[in-house]
């Protein structure tokens, strides 16, 4: 019984992860910046689209998310807009970093402000409510999550690989300066840089609200696991941040069912940081680097 | 091996490789440097020259071969070490402490490894006075020698392009440097600043330090160096005076063949 | 009345401000001299906090000395391993295993109930004392900042114009350079690493004297962010620095307090002027608001052979 629940659990959540850092890994890979405040915008999707399916309104819940995207990718252009703007004239990495560290600062603010401090969920039974599938307690949840993850992963591999598109934001990522002569297309490039992860972050941070609650504080666990995940498999590989997050999903889980549910969320941060800490590859990399 | 003039090298590469992924930048590399003398590594961009210095300040570990500095082998010694036993360098790209004064560029070079720990600091106030006096006195002394000591107290990343070669190399004075490799320590400078550079190598070597420089000016090469090691490919292909090995027309083609093709340099 | 909130809160202000002051001159030493930027500065300042609480409720020792003591020693202790982490990885890597430390300690302690006291934290700790004497009144805890606020900036400045502190600045601008000087890192960097994980948890013994409780969510990662957000602000490497952006915290609080708003009004507004003064500052200002003053022309360096005694 624990391995079913496990087991469903843990793809469950690492989907949501997994997705999560598809998002930040197509940031991070393209663009090369540690995008912290990433994790607040997807805080802002969930609350934007909370609001607007509860509220008197009522948008149904695909508009609600389908507007949250939106916004999302809105705040995300304008973001990355700053920073390009800001390295072009000379600040370096640290710097952009702590720029996007006051970004995630000030959205979460104006969040306290606009949507106050209570604990926000997305309360639909019929989505929660569970059918087991030889054993395994699945929900249509579940589904959605395991669907989603493996669908946009499959997608946007696809596209890297075979579009005209994915060939220039690889070309991009390789060599920024050099893209940036070819001209305009830059920004139409990014401009689907930027959806996917908003459509990648929102769905993620949809999930996560529906399966727990979330308050407009809660942006840095969405970011933190997903720029782990994508960080320790280094830039250049999306499949490899993809399954550590995935597989950070079934940390909690395993540790709940088998060794301490209290633990389970420190062990999630402490097989992180020993994961960060021991990755070989750091070691081999430093060496090679005789950098400034 | 002991060359013709009899003088022991004072440095020894054997069969020194060195591969990225699949890719030999320095491949097999077998050279030997006299003490006193100045010798320079050419070759087209890419040929290996500055892996070949990381290997030789051991600043990357050679992937197979053996190094030796004054006969000893320090092919697994750590780059702090070899320092100290008297390899100093110089940075393409210079690689000053950008944020701290000249004074203070050649201070740490002159300082003692004692001086890396703070308990030394705090609990032997007479050593550090002691020591700091030495310091100052060498740090002039050096500056003196090398024409800085009006700009002593610019910060580094303030000076000019030539002054901050200038600092690269005193630097490696304040450290007793018995062996200095140099990476082309007169690019981007004009043909005065040049003359200054060459100045201070020959100085140099006339004070017994041996030097061994990469430069792809044909003429400061030609002026200073009395032997020049071809480099291409990571491999060595030839190894003569300069004069002689400029005028074989088969590495001049690989050369200025490559040369021709990126301009800008020379 | 009102006189009586007046000093209250000014004492509030002092309190904070110096200790702000000394936390950031700490994570000032391992963002200026090792150029790591840390996340988890608020982690090691926690971790004092509860070492007071710990020692104070047990009844093992009350005195601010010994509990600093035993305090700085865990913390220089926990630093010290991250150090190492830091020689593996750097960049990116460092910040988000920085991160993930932060996170990690926090949760682990707000579990570790026994320490901590979980969600509602450890309250009513006993006063202190310092040699045997009793630290009550509002005096007294001020005297008791002022003093290791002023031991560690003396301390900072020592070190920055020691020719240690030259190879500290050197291993910021060019670890590779210093390496062929004949330095190794490893040393340096443990070093930093050390006093600056000792010096954050000092401060936490006195923050959770003064204020009688230590709780896990006043060390959580937003606490870890503004104080990178105050060394920045102020300007890296600059003690200085660190001294205006722990002014401007300190006195930000009470005075929007005084806007009449609720206190997670006037913490999200505040929040949001330090979002504001962090991108502004560095958009503008990169080497912080001690660019405005440029100190660095206005004293002298040490270096410059004729300051040399």
């Amino acid at each position: 019984m624990a391995l079913q629940v496990t087991i469903t659990q843990g793809l469950t959540f690492g989907s949501v992860y997994a997705l999560s850092a598809l998002g930040f890994a197509i940031l991070y890979n393209t663009t090369g910046i540690f995008h912290i405040a990433y994790g607040t915008f997807a805080i802002l999707g969930f609350m934007l689209a909370v609001t607007l399916n509860t509220s008197e309104s009522a948008v149904p819940l695909i508009g609600s998310v389908l507007l949250a995207i939106a916004a999302v990718f809105a705040v995300t252009l304008i973001a990355f807009a700053l920073y390009h703007r800001l390295s072009r004239r000379g600040l370096d990495r640290l710097a952009i970093f702590v720029v996007s560290l006051g970004i995630a600062i000030g959205t979460g603010a104006l969040m306290q402000l606009g949507f106050g401090p209570a604990i926000r969920t997305f309360n639909i039974p019929s989505l929660v409510r569970v059918h087991p599938v030889a054993g395994f307690p699945f929900s249509a949840l579940s589904w959605i999550a395991i669907g989603l993850a493996a669908g946009i992963f499959a997608l946007v591999v696809w596209a890297l690989r075979r579009t005209r598109w994915g060939y220039r934001v690889r070309g991009i990522a390789s060599n920024p300066e050099l893209s940036e002569l070819v001209g305009t297309r830059i920004g139409l490039t990014m401009t689907g840089v930027y959806a996917v992860a908003a459509v990648c972050s929102t769905c993620a941070a949809v999930l996560l609200g529906m399966l727990s609650t979330q308050t407009s504080a809660d942006g840095t666990n969405v970011v933190l696991l997903a720029a782990i995940a994508v960080i320790a498999a280094g830039r250049g590989t999306y499949a490899g941040g993809f399954l550590l997050a995935l597989a950070l999903g079934f940390v909690q889980p395993v540790f709940s069912f088998y060794i301490s549910e209290t633990w389970a969320a420190s062990a999630v941060f402490g097989i992180a940081l020993v994961l960060l800490l021991m990755r070989p590859a750091g070691l081999s990399r430093a060496a090679a680097e005789v950098g400034r | 091996m002991i060359s013709a003039s009899g003088r022991p090298p004072i440095l020894q590469t054997v069969e020194l490789s060195r591969s990225f992924g699949g890719f030999r930048a320095v491949d097999g590399v077998t050279v030997s440097v006299e003490q006193g003398d100045i010798v320079a590594l050419i070759g087209p961009n890419g040929a290996g020259k500055t892996t070949l210095f990381n290997l030789i300040s051991r600043l990357l570990p050679p992937t197979s071969g053996q190094l030796l500095f004054d006969g000893q082998d320090v092919t697994h010694t750590s780059p702090q070490r070899l320092a100290r036993m008297g390899i100093g360098r110089t940075f393409q790209d210079v690689r000053l402490f950008d944020s701290m004064t000249a004074w203070d560029n050649v201070a740490v070079f002159a300082q003692s490894d004692r001086s890396a720990t703070l308990r030394s600091g705090l609990l032997s106030p007479r050593a550090v006075r002691r020591e700091a006096r030495q310091v100052r006195e060498r740090v002039e002394e050096v500056l003196e020698y090398a024409g800085l000591s009006a700009v002593a107290s610019t910060i580094a990343g303030e000076l000019s392009f030539a002054q901050q070669k200038k600092v690269a190399i005193a630097r490696c004075l304040a450290q007793r440097a018995r062996l200095m490799l140099l990476d082309e320590p007169a690019s981007g400078l004009d043909a005065g600043e040049r003359e200054d550079v060459a100045k201070m190598i020959e100085k140099l070597a006339g004070d017994g330090v041996t030097i061994v420089l990469v430069e792809h000016n044909m003429g400061i090469v030609r002026e200073v160096a009395r032997r020049a090691i071809f480099l291409a490919e990571g491999t060595v292909v030839g190894e003569d005076t300069p004069d002689r090995l400029l005028h074989s027309s088969e590495l001049a083609e690989i050369y200025f063949g490559h040369i021709r093709s990126t301009a800008g340099v020379a | 009345m009102i006189v009586f909130g007046l000093t209250l809160v000014y004492s509030d202000i002092a309190m904070q401000l110096l200790i702000y002051f000394v936390v950031a001159i700490a994570l000032n030493f391992v963002i200026g001299y090792a150029r790591a930027l840390s996340i988890h500065h608020a982690a090691l300042f926690g971790m004092g906090a509860f070492t007071y609480a710990v020692m104070a409720q047990r009844g093992w020792s009350n005195d601010l000395i010994v509990c600093g003591l035993v305090a700085a020693l865990l913390g220089g202790l926990v630093s010290v391993i991250l150090a190492f982490g830091s020689l593996r990885i750097s960049g990116d890597y460092f910040i988000v295993a920085s991160f993930a430390f932060q996170a990690f300690a926090i949760n682990a302690l707000f579990n570790w109930t026994s320490v901590s006291g979980g969600a509602n934290g450890d309250y009513g700790l006993p006063t202190p004392t310092v040699l045997g004497l009793a630290v009550s009144s509002t005096f007294a805890y001020i005297t008791a900042a002022a003093v290791l606020a002023i031991t560690t900036l003396v301390f900072a400045i020592w070190l920055r114009r020691s020719p240690y502190g030259r190879l500290l600045r050197a291993m910021g601008d060019s670890p590779s350079a210093l390496l062929t000087a004949g330095f190794g890192v490893l040393r340096l960097k443990v070093g930093v690493f050390g006093i600056s994980g000792m010096l954050a948890a000092a401060a936490g013994v006195l923050y959770a004297a003064y204020l009688g409780v230590a709780q896990t969510g006043t060390f959580d990662v937003s606490l870890a962010i503004l104080l990178v957000a105050i060394v920045v602000i102020g300007g890296t490497g600059s003690a200085v620095g660190s001294l205006l952006g722990a002014t401007l915290i300190a006195f930000a609080q009470p005075l929007l307090s005084n806007l009449n708003l609720s206190a997670t009004t006037t913490a999200a507004v505040q929040q949001l002027i330090f979002a504001a003064l962090l991108v502004g500052v560095v958009a503008v200002l990169p080497r912080g608001l001690v660019q405005l003053g440029d100190v660095r022309k206005l004293v002298p360096r040490r270096g410059a052979g004729a300051t040399e005694p």
